[in-house]
């Protein structure tokens, strides 16, 4: 799918000066968004559903930047340390993660961890993008 | 009419965003405000506090300014400015004996156990609704960096500027204000009951209504035979909201122009971190120099934040440790340097990525994140920020 079938089917824009056209490829491998990463994992799975309008699982400053979890699957949130929590994607499915900044992430068939960024600051702080 | 209040109806449950919507929007709006109101205001303080109205109210642009005035003005009337000082004795009479009023009508014994069932304290959800929610965007996000601001004038500028009893007059008394439209958070919880509710606290309005008007303007310093009382803020200051209501949800942000300003008086923050004006509106002529020249932590990394990661890099001549392709994102590299142990307590290293999305400009920013000196390349500094096995983040598909 292009960038922009994936704005209508989700019907929410990105940042006005992201490529349109851009192809956005399914991954099942490790994937990253800004400051968020999706790792395949032995993991159980299971959770709720993808709500319709979504899942933050990093909401931004302001309410801005949020990466925003999408389309087909289920989201058990952790919270704790840098996990967000686990998302499963059933077979013939696609989770989609959007960020106004980077665009979209296409998630498909497994189960992932999805991880936030850290830094070594005098405390260990977790990124903002 | 209630002496006591034992539960919120639904309407006055409703009421309770909305109250504290119009109190951050009343306290955040700029001066100038309505100086008789004010000082109609103080006289009734004065009179229920049971001090003589003096009706000397002297006008000032900022509360840098109140703070040292008030001292130095009590010390020159050949007075111990702190038995001439009476903000604590009129907070106690009219503030606090308010607030102290209100708690024990909406708390309580009986309430427990006769409406325990019935739903939240009273209090519980009026304190979280209106008074935290006003307070931690007014006072805990501008008035804490006030405060600050004052003090580390006071504790800067008097040892030079002034000596002898003065001094001691200033250190030891700036802080003897009562805090204006700073302390929204009373009058948004109190006027709250009184406006909202049946509550019948009989004169205990009057006072409440005494002390709102008085704060109606900045920070005042009432004393026996003065008030120095600052105009408000001149323009609407500029934060940004970081969490839900309550503890630390709002802090002073702009990148465009003074966070926080009164006449001669502008204050520059970033993220909530106070800084010189070059370093929000000049950031372009910021130099490695201004990084070490900055006492404090924060301040370092906010200085390298505003000039960029790689510029810092390059100026301050940062050994370079080690480089590498960036998995997932392709013809960029990730570097790694030596951070002198001045920018942070402990021996850090810091990696440089390209963003992996173009941004608006056109151009890929690079930024900067710090990693435990333990990280020996820059491939394990990258995998330690995702806290992954450098070998599976080499093998990162694609990034955005």
């Amino acid at each position: 799918m292009l960038l922009n079938e994936l704005e209508t089917r989700f019907n929410l824009t990105v940042d006005a000066h992201l490529d349109r056209e851009l192809t956005i490829p399914v991954v099942t491998g490790l994937q990253r968004q800004g400051d968020v990463i999706v790792i395949p994992t032995d993991n159980a799975g299971g959770g709720a559903p993808i709500p319709a309008e979504g899942v933050a699982v990093v909401r931004g400053e302001n309410g801005g930047n949020t990466h925003l979890l999408l389309g087909d699957g289920e989201w058990a949130p952790t919270g704790t340390g840098l996990s967000l929590g686990v998302l499963t994607v059933p077979e013939d499915g696609v989770a989609v993660l959007a960020h106004p900044e980077h665009g979209f992430n296409r998630i498909g068939p497994g189960v992932y961890e999805i991880r936030r960024q850290r830094e070594q600051a005098d405390e260990i702080r977790m990124v903002q993008d | 009419m209630a002496k006591r209040l034992t539960r919120l109806t639904v309407e006055q449950e409703a009421a309770l965003g909305p109250w504290a919507d119009a109190w951050i929007a009343k306290a955040l709006a700029p001066g100038p405000v309505d100086r008789e109101q004010v000082e109609d205001g103080m006289r009734r303080c004065y009179e229920y506090a049971g001090i003589p109205w003096h009706g000397n109210v002297v006008w000032v642009d900022s509360p840098l300014v109140v703070g040292f005035a008030g001292p130095i003005a009590a010390s020159l009337l050949k007075d111990e400015a702190v038995d001439g000082a009476v903000g604590g004795a009129i907070y106690g009479a009219v503030g606090g004996a308010v607030y102290e009023a209100v708690g024990e009508a909406v708390r309580g014994t009986v309430y427990g156990a006769v409406y325990g069932a019935v739903g939240e304290p009273v209090d519980g959800a009026v304190d979280v609704a209106v008074r935290e929610a006003v307070g931690e965007a007014v006072d805990g996000a501008i008035c804490g960096a006030v405060g600050e601001a004052v003090y580390g004038a006071v504790d800067g500028a008097v040892d030079v500027a002034v000596g002898g009893a003065v001094r001691e007059a200033v250190e030891d008394n700036w802080y003897r204000y009562i805090g204006g439209m700073c302390w929204a958070w009373w009058t948004a919880y109190i006027s709250y009951f009184r406006e909202n509710t049946d509550l019948d606290l009989g004169e205990m309005w009057d006072r409440s209504r005494a002390y709102e008007d008085a704060n109606q303007a900045g920070w005042w310093w009432p004393h026996r035979d003065f008030v120095i009382v600052s105009e408000k803020w001149s323009s609407t200051p500029q934060l940004e909201q970081v969490g839900e209501r309550g503890w630390g949800s709002h802090r002073l942000h702009s990148l465009t122009g003074p966070a926080l300003s009164f006449p001669g008086w502008d204050l520059y923050y970033v993220h909530g971190v106070r800084v010189d004006e070059k370093v929000v509106l000049r950031p372009h002529e910021l130099t490695a120099d201004d990084v070490w020249a900055a006492t404090n932590q924060e301040v370092r990394r906010t200085i390298i934040d505003q000039m960029g990661w790689d510029r810092f890099v390059s100026e301050a001549g940062l050994t370079l440790v080690d480089e590498c392709a960036d998995p997932g994102n392709p013809g960029h590299t990730v570097s790694l340097y030596d951070l002198p142990e001045r920018v942070y307590d402990e021996p850090v290293r810091v990696v440089l990525v390209d963003n992996a999305t173009v941004d608006r400009d056109g151009t890929r920013r690079r930024f900067g994140l710090t990693v435990p000196s333990e990280c020996g390349s820059a491939l394990d500094a990258v995998a330690w920020t995702f806290d992954l096995d450098p070998g599976v983040y080499a093998g990162l598909e694609r990034a955005t």
